[in-house]
């Protein structure tokens, strides 16, 4: 309309993306689905894919033709499908907690790591382990470490912040500064901690989903599953917010709400995770940063695809946590830090390229 | 000239001050914003400019008055009602995610799909109006961090039309622009604002400013120096003392506009130059 102030100019047409987001969904629920077969079936009892659908059929009272002996159900039933379901939890929420929290702190090296929420998390589980007292029974772990998880998250957040912004590099060095105070006061506890305390510690800090049984994946369920539905209602206001508080407010958004509800669900999430498997690193940077190359950074996609290639790709790493060194198993933790690190490194020299674009 | 009759203020500021910390950035303020013109604000580096507008746009709180928008008060609508009676449009973007220049423009449109006042063909029409307005339709492909400056500022631009509000505000939208652009977004405000829309924006260029303003908001030093049409305010004596640096306003060549020239000071020549 204004064609004579603005000549036409031809602009090359780069498009963003690597991959067509429509094949996205679809093919994050395959992946899910081989991830899912390949757990129930692999491991010092083989259970061939049909076979473990004819378990779970049987279960539910649907006799199907396929044969399988009475060991195979057990251990389908009693070991393997409470690790899938709760290897697939802690995925989903560590990889959608850090695709939330990233969109809330405008920062793509966000996680929930790197912000003090798994220290903080670690620390209220250490000091339950030490102090030996179960006001909620059960519960208490993880509502330890849930609020530990909040209360250094909104510490970080709140130091970092200033004149109503939050920058990026003292996010990060507060972040740093926090995780090592935490560390500090979880080293100390471990220090005072008796012979069987210091076990229970050590698998914390190791990050592990071995002790899987339907009782710790029922218990971090209603946490994690809150967390799940509720964080993506949000996605379009994190898409705005991304664009900086003030002009997310003067497009309508409720920041301060926003902000605090998706930091609040993070801290949830990641809290439950962390009561019921200890600290797994990575998953929540990493996966979002895989995820966006494909689906851009809408969040209306790019939080629930999130979830789903979390769930996946925790699976394949307890995979390799219970297979590579079979019969032992490794630490979970140490198999997504060891994938991550690297990738982590690349991703810190790629954003630095992409900064040398001239403006 | 006799003035038009004026229609009634959307947007008022009323004696508005603004203090942080013990810096008192703007003092005792007051102006009206019309529907159907182009308000230029005008004025030094600290003089209070984007303070003003940011209390114009309910970011900020005046410390003393009120800002009135359609007759209530800022402060008494909710950010989402805000949000579909004005637009502001920032100095620059921090976005440093890899939105798609099409997707940013689109996100002008969350206030309306938020209040369900929208559908979707409704929207796609906006954006692309607002897409072909700034000439941006080109660039909805590209990444916007990608985008150099000045494309990223059309693009923010398009972004502020797609919310398709009747108040405009921007800060200094020409800023990163080369000379076409610069003059191809003021006709683009000028038009809208034929179409009725009220637009308060900032400028640093004052030709700009007498070319496509309806009327001139000079601040200085926190304090409105004049309100008036571009003939009236921009006199060489004002300019002089307020910017303290000799200033000859001229009559344009071309158009029937003033024409700002800064006078340089030059140094002494030295003696082989001079004559004698």
């Amino acid at each position: 309309m204004l064609s004579r102030a603005f000549p036409a100019r031809r602009a090359p047409a780069t498009g963003g993306r690597l991959v067509t987001p429509a094949l996205l969904f679809p093919g994050l629920v395959a992946l899910l689905g081989l991830a899912i077969l390949l757990n129930l079936g692999l491991g010092a009892m083989e259970i061939r894919p049909a076979q473990a659908i004819a378990i779970i059929a049987d279960r539910l009272g649907i006799p199907l033709s396929t044969d399988f002996t009475p060991q195979q159900a057990s251990v389908l039933w009693a070991i393997r499908l409470p690790r899938v379901a709760l290897a697939a939890l802690v995925g989903a929420a560590l990889a959608l907690s850090g695709a939330t929290l990233q969109g809330v702190f405008r920062n793509p090296l966000a996680d929930p790591g790197l912000i003090g929420v798994s220290s903080g998390a670690a620390l209220g589980a250490v000091a339950t382990i030490l102090v030996g007292l179960a006001p909620f029974g059960l519960a208490t772990l993880p509502i330890a470490a849930f609020l530990g998880g909040l209360l250094a998250t909104l510490a970080v957040y709140g130091l970092a912040r200033q004149d109503g912004r939050t920058d990026v590099v003292t996010l990060i060095l507060t972040g740093i500064a926090c995780n090592a105070v935490l560390g500090a006061a979880t080293g100390y506890l471990t220090f005072l901690a008796t012979d069987a305390q210091l076990r229970a510690i050590v698998f914390w800090s190791l990050g592990s989903i071995g002790g899987a049984t339907w009782d710790t994946t029922l218990r971090a369920l209603p946490l994690i599953a809150v967390g799940l539905l509720a964080a993506p209602r949000w996605s379009a206001a994190l898409n705005l917010l991304v664009l900086g508080e003030e002009e997310a407010t003067s497009l309508g958004v409720p920041t301060e709400r926003v902000r605090l509800s998706l930091i609040a669900l993070a801290a949830l999430m990641t809290g439950a995770a962390v009561a019921v498997a200890g600290i797994i690193g990575f998953v929540g940077l990493v996966v979002p940063h895989i995820v966006r190359l494909v689906s851009g950074p809408d969040h209306r996609r790019l939080l629930p695809a999130s979830a789903l290639a979390g769930a996946s790709l925790l699976l394949m790493a307890d995979l390799a946590a219970r297979t590579l060194a079979a019969p032992a198993e490794l630490p979970i933790g140490v198999v997504t830090a060891f994938a991550g690190g690297p990738f982590f490194l690349w991703l810190l020299r790629r954003a630095r390229q992409e900064r040398a674009i001239p403006g | 000239m006799t003035e038009p009759p004026s229609p009634r203020a959307i947007l008022e500021a009323q004696a508005v001050s603004y203090e942080t910390g013990s810096q008192r950035l703007l003092s005792d303020v007051s102006l009206e914003l019309l529907p159907g013109e182009v308000l230029a604000i005008v004025g030094p580096n600290g003089a209070g400019k984007t303070t003003l507008l940011r209390l114009l746009a309910g970011i900020l709180r005046p410390t003393c008055g009120a800002v009135v928008l359609d007759g209530r008060p800022l402060g008494a609508y909710r950010p989402e009602e805000l949000a579909l009676r004005r637009a502001v449009m920032p100095q620059q973007s921090l976005l440093r995610f890899g939105f798609t220049a099409r997707e940013v423009v689109a996100m002008g449109r969350y206030p309306h799909q938020r209040a369900r006042q929208s559908d979707r063909l409704t929207d796609e029409r906006v954006i692309a109006r607002a897409m072909a307005e700034t000439e941006t339709h080109e660039l909805a492909d590209r990444l916007f961090p990608t985008l150099s400056g000045g494309e990223q500022g059309r693009v923010t631009l398009a972004r502020v039309l797609a919310q398709d509000t009747p108040v405009l505000l921007l800060d200094e939208p020409t800023a990163s622009l080369d000379i076409r652009h610069q003059h191809g977004m003021l006709a683009l405000a000028q038009k809208l604002a034929r179409r009725g829309a009220a637009i308060a924006v900032i400028l640093h260029d004052l030709n700009l400013a007498a070319a496509y303003a309806d009327r001139i908001a000079l601040l200085c030093a926190g304090q409105l120096a004049d309100l008036g049409p571009p003939r009236a305010v921009l006199r060489e004596s004002l300019l002089t003392e307020v910017f303290r640096c000799p200033i000859a306003v001229r009559c344009h060549p071309l158009s029937d506009c003033p024409l700002i020239l800064p006078i340089a000071e030059r140094a002494a020549a030295p003696d082989s130059a001079s004559p004698g």
